[in-house]
Formats: C-alpha cells, structure tokens, sequence
C-alpha cells in the first residue's frame, strides 16, 4: 500500500471575508493547485440550509478557474440572501491567490 | 384559527430552540399555525446556523458566566439574549408572503404594529431588521422547509453593550472599541424609549401580532412537549451541532 499518495505538505488555511453581499461572508480554504478544504461561514442565509454543505463539498478537487462553474449549477435550486456567488467567487478568488 | 401559547416561558437555550422546531414538526404534521413568546434562562447567546462557532462565541467567557450557548438552525447573527422579549411565527408556507424579504416584511409588520401601539414609530430595514428611529431594535431569522415557515425574532427590552462584547468576540481586536461604540450608537431598546414594563410590551406585540387573525390561547401538546425535550437533549445541546461549523 503506498502511503505515500496522501501525504502532502501542509498548507495553512487562508482566510478572506466581505460584507459586499449585504451580510458577512467568510471563506476558510486551503488551496494546492486546486481547492483542498473550504468552510464558508457568516451571518448570511441560504434556503435550505443545508445547501451550504453542497456547495463546499462541490468546490472541494475543483480549480479556481472552475469555480463561478461550479456554483452557478450547485446554487441553481437555492435562495441566496446576503451572500452572492459573486463575492464567493471573489473571497475564493483571494483564498487563492494570496 | 392560529394558536397563541398561554406561557411565556423562559427556557433554557437549547430547550428554547427545541420547542420552535417541535412545533414546525407538528405544523408540518397538520397543527394549527403558532405564535409563541418566550425568553431565555439562563441568559444565552444564540449563532446562525452559519457562523463559525470559534470566530463568533467567547466559549470560556460563556461558560466561566454560566452562559448558554446555542446554534439556531435559521441564518443571521450571534445574539447575546438577556433583557429582551422574543417571539416565534410558525405556520405553513402559503400563509405567508412567497419571497424571502417580503414575509420579513411582512412579519416584521405584525412586530411593527404591536411597537406602535407603544408609541414608537418602528420601520423595516431589509434584510431582516426593524428599527426605531433609525437604531436596530429587533433582528429576525427565518427558515422554510418542508413546506412550513417559521420566523423567530428578538425585541430588545434593554441592551447591555459592553456584556454582550464580553461574550461574543470582535474579527480584530484592534477595533474592538470601534465595534462597541459603534454598536451603542446604531442599536436601541424599549427601555431607552420610555418606561414601559416588560409585560406591556408582550401584550402590545401579542395585539400588533394578531390584529385581524383568528386566534385563541392554548399549551403546547403534550406530544410537542416531549419532542420538545428530545430534541433539547439529542440535537440542540450536542457538540456536533453546536461546533459543525
């Protein structure tokens, strides 16, 4: 069995938060080539709520050119209030980069 | 015909989440549309469903004042509850307004009315807040599922700033002070607007929230109670739930 293949160098969580949606939104993610872990967390509201579960564990493999993709069809059946796919896109956007 | 509950009980946090979700369970089962009023002992602070545990909630802080602690299972922010009055609106979806910030309005109206009758001219601030005099007097949170509606919101009676900073924490401690003051000049309460007891406020809001409805003056089932405790013990004071995110 080789191990090997899930050993990676550990990469410290970054951190980005906007309000530009009307409420606050925060993004938590560890980005290596593509994104490894996302939390996204605020004072938002997303119907149903468990939606927020979808849409992290539809970016997670995903690379940041492949984001506004991937929100656009998991946020299709969701009501977003105070959170837009954009500043998502934007926080993910600077999770990255930075 | 809606249900007001005759008790005004003040519960613990995790018991006070639990009864609004017993009730949503009961009216989605075919119950009757409720209104329920209620407060919180101990003194509690409550998280959106969203928010980081860890970002949001002074955990030692809460604990070391015997502080409850809960996540709500509705969006929005954390609230620090000690001198206030809040409510729950629970009922099927097709009583109310379809879109989201149009049945805040429209509940928040039902709020509204009951604040007036106090003599305080009150006003909705979308997304989910009412104002008095352009200071946040009341925030509201909603979710819908399973075809039902319930609404729960906070009126404060009397506010606390440097308490409630002392349990909840600030992004930056650098702007903490920043923060409070801000806070004291953007948030009011009842008290600051006249010398009205909390009774009187429960009863213009019981009138302001069910002017023009049916309505009559029951318990919760015993069935409700029960589900009630369940899930005040297995869902709202788990850890799994309270530290999911």
């Amino acid at each position: 069995m080789d191990s090997q293949a899930t050993i990676r160098p550990l990469q410290k969580m970054k951190f980005a938060e906007s309000k530009a949606g009307g409420k606050v939104v925060q993004v938590s993610m560890e980005y290596d080539k593509v994104i490894r872990e996302i939390k996204i967390t605020g004072d938002f509201f997303i119907h149903p709520e468990e939606g927020v579960m979808h849409i992290e564990q539809n970016l997670i493999g995903r690379k940041i050119e492949d984001v506004m993709e991937v929100l656009e069809d998991v946020t299709e059946d969701m009501e977003l209030v105070g959170i837009t796919k954009e500043v998502l896109m934007e926080l993910i956007k600077q999770c990255g980069e930075s | 015909m809606w249900r007001v509950l005759v008790e005004k009980g003040a519960y613990t946090a995790a018991m006070n989440m639990a009864i609004d979700e017993a009730i949503a369970e009961s009216v989605k089962a075919g119950g009757p549309p409720t209104i329920r009023f209620y407060e919180w002992k101990p003194t509690a602070v409550s998280i959106g469903y969203f928010q980081s545990l860890e970002k949001e909630v002074d955990l030692d802080k809460c604990k070391a004042e015997g502080v409850d602690v809960v996540r709500r299972r509705t969006g929005g922010g954390a609230v620090y509850h000690d001198k206030e009055l809040t409510y729950s609106v629970i009922g099927r979806e097709e009583l109310f307004e379809k879109g989201i910030t149009q049945s805040y309005h429209q509940i928040c109206g039902w709020i509204i009315a009951g604040l007036e009758r106090l003599g305080l001219e009150a006003e909705f601030h979308p997304i989910n807040d009412i104002l008095v005099k352009e200071k946040k007097i009341s925030g509201n949170a909603q979710t819908r599922r399973g075809g039902v509606l319930q609404q729960h919101g906070t009126i404060i009676y009397d506010l606390d700033v440097d308490k409630m900073f002392s349990l909840l924490k600030v992004g930056d401690i650098k702007i903490k002070d920043k923060v409070i003051k801000n806070v004291k000049e953007r948030v009011t309460s009842i008290k600051a607007h006249g010398d009205f007891s909390m009774e009187k406020l429960h009863m213009a809001l019981l009138k302001g929230m069910t002017y023009g409805k049916e309505w009559e003056y029951k318990t919760l089932t015993l069935q409700e109670s029960e589900r009630a405790k369940v899930l005040a013990a297995e869902k709202y004071s788990a850890k799994e739930w309270l530290e999911q995110r």
